[in-house]
């Protein structure tokens, strides 16, 4: 494949350094320059918050050791508001014990300095694919997802438990498959099943609304519409 | 099967001695005596039949000592074994030979041949006697084969003594053949024996007749044979009690029985011990022998005190735990068997007449009435020699002199009698004479005392009843008078004589426990070895009187005085001391060890070993013959160990603390070095390689990016230079490898060089660089190019941290002048200040300042002075050190 070609397949994916060492900066924004993902880099914890308001981000290496905030800072910023944005740490440290903490706050792999070109960029590709695996993954699910409700909405259950059953398959910690299935059982009549469906999407998202709204509606017998979501 | 009854066969050889002990180099030698009834049973013929018999089994057996008394058979059966040469020595002329103990130890046989255990070694062996010999052999893992004749068992002297009427000198404590792997008796009936002599077989032929004559008639030779059998015997039976203990068969073996002896001057009481020996061993009971110190016997005559301190150490030979106590007779013997225990007390029978007891009380009496549930055993003590008995009176030195002194008062009271026995009443002069009684009583003798009192109803009647200068008397009635003054003179002289005897014994007492309560309070504190050498060589040298010393292994190991006051110096007698030190038991002067040497030494046990030794120089040393200043002695020994110990392992947890905080330091600076390598290295080794990948690809070299990628490459370099550079800097300045060249050198020259190097750096970063210069400052002494980089550092540390402003001053101090830098920075925390001159400090998170601060500590240190920082809660922080003013310089301020 050709650089320009990749260029536009991957269109504006972006990866974040957050680094302090202004030649780590440098030298990585040349190094990964070429695979054809926008580069932003950050110097601070400060100026990497800032950074992370932009969705296009898929990636961020960050480096542990940082004055005016460590890295872990930037992490718990991420757990809190991009859940599920994918994290390499970068460590000058021969210790662990950094390493092991920023491992519990949802960092996916640690990299120790000196690294090679040819180091960074395969860790950063496998990142990048990964990444976009997981969202390929996603819109696969919700496409499904979507087929089945618009099953549900005519009245096709069986054909609505096929399509759920495949979105499942793809991704089994989103709630929405799991609450239409619990309409379906509803509809059908057997309300104890329905039940155990939505407390099975409340169980992957316990922030879920719709399972929660049907849930209620059934426990309460408030009556009212089943909410597919 | 059942386990309470063990398998016949394992009992018969564990009695037997033929259950093989684990062997190793640490595995002490076994003793196997050959036991006989009296000489020429074949004691020795039978030792050598064994040993033939080992060696041809492939033993390392070598003949240590045998006597063949010119017997020809014996003497055959040395043939083909091998001899160890006899170690010869001069003693008075005469060549004696005697075991080589040192050859024996360095030859190291399987099994050593010694013969007659009981033999005494020539003066100036090691030890006094052969079996002392035997023992330290036995320490060092050599089995030894021995033969012993039963006379010559310490515990069975008396009984053959009596039997044959011939006392033997020689003797080997029963300890040595009880604790013996193996015993064999060797026995032949008296009638062969007899034979054997009159054949010559026993002594060479004109030795025969004179034997025959005394030792060997047949009465004494049934006896004796019937006390070897019955020792023998004895042996097995103990040996199966210690096999029953050791298998935990000890249900049918109640414990308990103990038994003390109280023991006197008198020479009866070494055979009462010996007899308490044998009780004690018959009843497999541990026994205790105790003197009591009572008034009168501060006042013995030496020759009984020595032969009380010989009682006590003939009991501690046979087994016995010694103790002295104080009090009075019965009570203070009673006192001490209930506190340990004790199921049987015995005394030796008294020798004096019975109106003796009715006058004064029987002790022995005593003891029965009150022992209650103690049994009480009373044994005739046999006289050794009954013209040693007989306890003579020796004057004391003072006795002359007290005597005229009393002879003196009374005769000053008499004169003051006469002048007022015609103006006063009678009864005064009667309490006048009473009155000096008394106060000769109290401070003079017995004995003075006790001729005050007679002398004083003499002169009372002489000089102060009518009618005068006469002892008739003229009225009866003054009869009872004088009888009352007798009587109370007498009690009142005794009851005070013996008041202060009292007195001056537990004042002696009480001289020992402060002794040692002062000795233990002292050391309690100390810590450093040689700090507890010199109490310990104060202390015990003001209590016995002598130069004590405490020697203790030296870097080499060898023996050497620790005291600072002579550090170093040599044992009197090294040998001695070496082998105190590695047997654990005292040695030398007083002890049966060594005896020639000219000192006595006891060893210093550290934690479990016997490390250091206490040295009593000769002239006091034969005093330690009397078991309690021994005592005492090893008591001093056993706390010094103590203390020893005790500094031993403070330097070993201060040395364990220290060596962590080390080996904490060191891995920090570890991973802050090595993360401050790993920054450049990375960021250098990416740029090189994008280099390369531009050159060999379609871009151009020479852009703008390429350019970019260089600088950074270089300065990469640079920095991981400069941090090479200060890594070693700092670790020769740390290990003082650094060569100051001094020299007098104006402050105003340093600062204005460091100024002018670093005015460049400030202006790039917008910050002003002053100087403030006190008038009068004076020349230093220093190495201007060291301190010049110690200056940069700290000026170069100011500039990254100020924010508009860097000051630096010169100041004089006593003695020192003031460098100071000062920023206008955040200023440093308080908890910061001290670490902030360890390397990399700052943690890595200021680029390359991680050690500029440790270097200037160690260049300002390398020249004697001191650098540290101030900050307070406010902005700014202070970064001052000092350094020596020049010579010259300070001569100046004295003059001034």
């Amino acid at each position: 494949m050709t650089r320009g070609s990749a260029d536009e397949r991957r269109g504006r994916r972006g990866i974040l350094v957050v680094d302090d060492e202004a030649h780590t900066r440098l030298t990585l924004q040349q190094a990964l320059g070429p695979l054809g993902y926008q580069v932003r880099l950050a110097a601070t914890p400060q100026e990497a918050i800032v950074a992370l308001g932009d969705s296009s981000i898929e990636l961020v290496l960050l480096d542990l050791k940082m004055p005016g905030g460590s890295g872990l800072d930037v992490l718990r910023h991420i757990e809190r508001h991009r859940p599920g944005l994918r994290v390499v740490m970068i460590t000058a440290h021969g210790t662990v014990d950094s390493a092991v903490e920023s491992m519990k706050l949802g960092a996916l792999d640690l990299i120790q300095k000196p690294f090679s070109v040819e180091e960074i960029r395969r860790l950063v590709e496998r990142e990048m694919d990964e990444s976009r695996r997981a969202s390929t993954a996603v819109a696969d699910y919700l496409a499904q997802v979507e087929q089945a409700r618009d099953k549900v909405r005519r009245s096709d259950f069986a054909g609505a438990i096929e399509h759920l059953t495949r979105a499942i398959d793809e991704r089994e910690d989103r709630p929405e498959a799991f609450n239409l299935l619990g309409v379906v059982e509803e509809v059908r009549g057997d309300k104890v099943t329905a039940q155990r469906h939505w407390r099975m999407a409340l169980l992957v998202s316990p922030t879920y609304e719709p399972a929660k709204k049907n849930l209620h509606r059934t426990v309460s017998r408030s009556g009212g519409a089943p909410d597919l979501g | 099967m059942n386990e309470h009854r063990p398998d016949p066969d394992a009992l018969l050889a564990e009695i037997q001695g033929e259950v093989t002990d684990l062997e190793g180099p640490g595995r002490r030698g076994r003793l196997k005596v050959f036991f006989g009834a009296t000489a020429g049973v074949g004691k020795t013929y039978a030792m050598l039949e064994a040993a033939r018999e080992r060696a041809r089994a492939g033993l390392d057996v070598v003949v240590g000592v045998v006597e063949t008394h010119g017997r020809k058979e014996t003497a055959a059966l040395l043939e083909g074994l091998d001899v160890l040469p006899r170690r010869r020595i001069q003693h008075r002329g005469i060549w004696l030979e005697e075991l080589d103990l040192e050859g024996a130890l360095a030859r190291r046989p399987e099994v050593l041949l010694v013969d007659e255990l009981a033999h005494t070694n020539a003066p100036g062996s090691r030890h006094q006697k052969r079996w002392q010999d035997v023992e330290e052999l036995l320490a060092a893992g050599i089995d030894v084969y021995a033969t012993v004749n039963v006379q010559h068992l310490e515990s069975l002297n008396d009984v053959v003594a009596r039997v044959t009427h011939v006392r033997v000198q020689e003797t080997v404590p029963d300890r040595l053949v009880e604790e013996a792997h193996q015993v064999e008796l060797i026995d032949l009936p008296p009638d062969e024996l007899l034979q054997r002599l009159s054949e010559g077989k026993v002594y060479v032929p004109e030795q025969v007749e004179r034997a025959r004559q005394h030792f060997f008639q047949p009465g004494n030779l049934i006896a004796l044979r019937q006390l070897a059998l019955r020792y023998t015997a004895g042996h097995v039976d103990e040996r199966m009690r210690g096999y029953r203990r050791a298998h935990g068969v000890g249900a049918t073996w109640p414990v308990g029985e103990r038994l003390v002896v109280g023991i006197g001057p008198a020479p009866s009481s070494r055979s009462l011990v010996r007899a308490t020996k044998r009780i004690a061993t018959q009843l497999g009971a541990e026994w205790h022998a105790v003197f009591v110190e009572t008034p009168e016997s501060s006042r013995w005559p030496e020759e009984d005190r020595k032969r009380v301190w010989e009682t006590l150490s003939l009991a501690r030979e046979l087994g016995a735990e010694t103790a002295t106590v104080g009090g009075s007779g019965a009570a203070a013997i009673l006192d001490y068997a209930r506190r340990e225990n004790a199921t049987r007390i015995v005394v030796g029978k008294p020798h004096h007449s019975r109106w003796r007891d009715r006058l004064f009380g029987s002790r022995i009496e005593d003891v029965i009435r009150r022992s209650g549930d103690v049994d009480v055993y009373v044994i005739s003590g046999e006289e050794e020699d009954a013209s040693a008995a007989r306890r003579r009176y020796t004057p004391q030195k003072r006795e002359p002199i007290d005597l005229a002194i009393a002879l003196a008062a009374v005769a000053a009271v008499t004169g003051l009698a006469v002048f007022l026995r015609e103006r006063t009443d009678l009864a005064n002069i009667v309490m006048l004479y009473l009155a000096a009684i008394v106060a000769l009583a109290a401070l003079l003798g017995r004995r003075a005392s006790l001729l005050a009192s007679l002398l004083s109803v003499a002169a009372f009647d002489f000089f102060g009843v009518p009618p005068y200068n006469t002892f008739a008397v003229r009225d009866a009635r003054y009869l009872p008078v004088f009888a009352v003054m007798l009587v109370v003179a007498l009690v009142v002289s005794t009851l005070t004589a013996r008041l202060r005897a009292e007195v001056d014994a537990s004042r002696r007492r009480e001289r020992r426990t402060a002794a040692l309560l002062g000795v233990t309070r002292e050391l309690v504190p100390l810590e450093e070895p040689t700090a507890i050498a010199a109490a310990v060589t104060r202390q015990l040298t003001a209590i016995f009187g002598t130069p004590v010393r405490l020697l203790a292994p030296d870097p080499f190991g060898r023996l050497r005085t620790l005291d600072p006051a002579a550090p170093g110096a040599e044992a009197l007698t090294p040998g001695v001391a070496e082998w105190v030190r590695n047997h654990g038991k005292p040695a030398g002067l007083g002890t049966s060890t060594l005896p020639d040497s000219g000192a006595l030494y006891v060893p210093v046990a550290v934690g479990e070993e016997p490390l250091a030794v206490l040295e009593v120089p000769g002239e006091r040393a034969a005093e330690f013959r009397d078991p309690e200043q021994m005592q005492l002695l090893e008591t001093f020994a056993r706390q010094t160990g103590a203390a020893l110990e005790r500094a031993r392992l403070a330097a070993m947890s201060r040395r364990a603390e220290h060596l962590t905080e080390l080996s904490r330091l060191k891995s920090r600076f570890i991973a802050v070095a090595s993360h401050e390598l790993r920054n450049p290295l990375n960021s250098l080794g990416l740029a090189v390689e994008l280099l390369e990948e531009r050159l060999s690809g379609t871009q151009l070299a020479d852009d703008a990016v390429s350019r970019e990628l260089l600088a950074a490459a270089h300065g990469d370099v640079s920095r991981l230079r400069t941090l090479a550079k200060e890594l070693l800097d700092l670790s020769r300045l740390e290990a003082g490898a650094v060569e100051l060249h001094l020299q007098d050198v104006a402050p105003a020259t340093l600062i204005q060089q460091s100024i002018s190097s670093a005015e460049i750096t400030a202006r790039e970063r917008g910050k002003s660089l002053l100087t403030e210069i006190a008038p009068g400052v004076a020349l230093v002494r220093a190495d201007p190019a060291l301190v010049a980089r110690a200056l940069d550092n700290l000026i170069d540390n100011a500039l990254r941290h100020a924010a508009g402003k860097v000051v630096v001053t010169a100041d004089l101090v006593p003695d020192f002048v003031q460098f100071s830098v000062a920023d206008d920075g955040p200023g440093v925390p308080l908890q910061e200040q001290e670490r902030i001159f360890e390397p990399f400090a700052g943690e890595g998170s200021r680029e390359s300042v991680g050690l500029g601060l440790s270097i200037t500590r160690e260049i300002v240190r390398a020249h004697g002075g001191d650098v540290w920082v101030d900050s307070g809660p406010g902005p700014g922080a202070v970064f001052t050190f000092n350094l020596p003013l020049a010579a010259t310089a300070t001569v100046v301020e004295e003059s001034i």
